[in-house]
């Protein structure tokens, strides 16, 4: 137990709410399976990816990075494209 | 009137000491007091950058930090890089850094306004919590970047060795760059009031209100964001660029999204809308952060405390305790 468990949760958490749609409880769902699957998969291949182009050093250091930003990319394409999120509420 | 009235002492009051306080200061030759209210003149142009989106165009943009930061990077690579006599940009074109105050400050105003317009572009078709995020999101990328390229300190940030220069004054002297910081703040406070008072102030005020109601009178109300997001990332970047001059040092500490926070705290705690807000929101701010700061580490308590009871009990902030009144529109 520490002071700032909360933090890291909680970005991530809005983000999940807000790619399946506030107020939607399907949306949530959805959203957390998609954050999690593109956060996990970015941080195996990104690396990868990046130790074809550059030395393992900074591949792995600048793909680390650039894996953290794949949830808010994520996020970004889901909003311009569906400015509500996935699964808006229509109430 | 008589608020009006009340509105201009309260203003000329808090200007007045803005100017006096630090000029005792330096006159007592207390320079850690001078370089505290450059700071705090610094975080209340960042503040204003952001009143005038989130005041008048109630765009409740929590990626302020992304243009706070980008203004500190302009600034850092540019000198860091002149000091060394390396190159800035390698590729197309071999440029090599630029240490004058001028150069940077253009480079600053020209990849914030940059990314001020994509992002706009962009976060403009969501509202409400929608643009919070999505502005929260850009933000985030931007942070991440930074992180990333080692060439400019990664993660440890950059350390900047000297001050910018300027063709008159020496920015290495405290006072002088204080006088820099309030010229600044003039600036964007004069750029405020004039953007409020005119057509484009009144049609961005009915964007926030009744964006139906604007669209129904004949103009966009998607341009008249888009241009009041840009300027307020602008003088947001200036602020950014001066800070990083402040502080010899810029750091995706400046990027991230607890900056962009402070900077809403600013606004919020001062008054949303009103001319003087943020000046007075980061006065608190920076006074609450050194002294009671200086007594325990626990200083975000009161923070907290005092921003809570501003938003529950002083409905225009804390300008709309000393003036007694709420905004007006």
């Amino acid at each position: 137990v520490q002071i700032g468990m909360g933090e890291p949760v909680l970005i991530i958490a809005f983000v999940v709410i807000v790619i399946g749609g506030i107020g939607s409880i399907k949306g949530a769902l959805i959203g957390a399976l998609l954050v999690g699957t593109v956060d996990t998969i970015g941080r195996v291949l990104l690396p990868s990816v990046f130790r074809l182009m550059t030395d393992p050093a900074t591949a792995n250091a600048v793909g680390a990075a650039l894996a953290s930003t794949s949830i808010y990319i994520l996020m970004a394409i889901v909003l311009i494209f569906r400015p509500k999120g996935l699964f808006a509420n229509h109430g | 009137m008589a608020n009006r009235d009340r509105d201009t002492i309260v203003n000329a009051v808090i200007i007045a000491l803005l100017v006096s306080l630090p000029a005792i200061a330096w006159w007592l030759g207390e320079i850690y007091y001078l370089n505290l209210a450059s700071r705090v003149v610094i975080l209340a142009i960042a503040g204003v950058g952001l009143n005038l989106a989130l005041g008048l165009g109630g765009m409740v943009s929590f990626g302020h930090a992304a243009f706070f930061g980008l203004g500190g990077y302009a600034l850092g690579m540019n000198v860091s890089t002149a000091l060394e006599g390396a190159a800035v940009v390698t590729w197309p074109i071999a440029i090599s850094g630029s240490a004058s105050f001028l150069v940077c400050f253009l480079v600053a105003l020209i990849a914030a306004g940059c990314v001020a317009a994509i992002v706009g572009v962009l976060s403009l078709r969501t509202s409400g919590v929608y643009f919070i995020m999505i502005t929260l999101a850009f933000a985030q990328m931007i942070y991440y970047l930074a992180v990333a390229i080692p060439a400019y300190g990664g993660e440890d940030g950059l350390p900047i060795y000297e001050r910018s220069r300027l063709p008159i004054g020496d920015l290495s002297d405290p006072a002088t760059f204080f006088v820099l910081c309030l010229v600044f703040l003039g600036l964007s406070l004069v750029v405020f009031r004039q953007i409020s008072r005119s057509h484009f102030g009144a049609a961005l005020r009915m964007a926030r209100i009744n964006e139906k109601r604007l669209a129904t009178s004949g103009i966009e109300p998607v341009p008249i964001k888009l241009t009041a997001f840009v300027i307020s990332a602008l003088i947001t970047a200036t602020a950014g660029m001066l800070f990083a001059d402040l502080n010899g040092f810029v750091g995706p500490s400046m990027l991230s999204w607890k900056m962009s926070g402070e900077i809403m705290i600013f606004v919020i705690l001062g008054g949303i809308g009103r001319l003087m807000g943020p000046v007075i929101g980061a006065t608190a701010f920076v006074l609450l952060e050194t002294f009671i700061g200086g007594v325990t580490d626990r200083w975000g308590l009161f923070l907290g405390l005092a921003l809570l009871s501003v938003v529950l009990f002083a409905k225009g902030g804390l300008i709309g305790l000393l003036t007694g009144h709420d905004r007006n529109d």
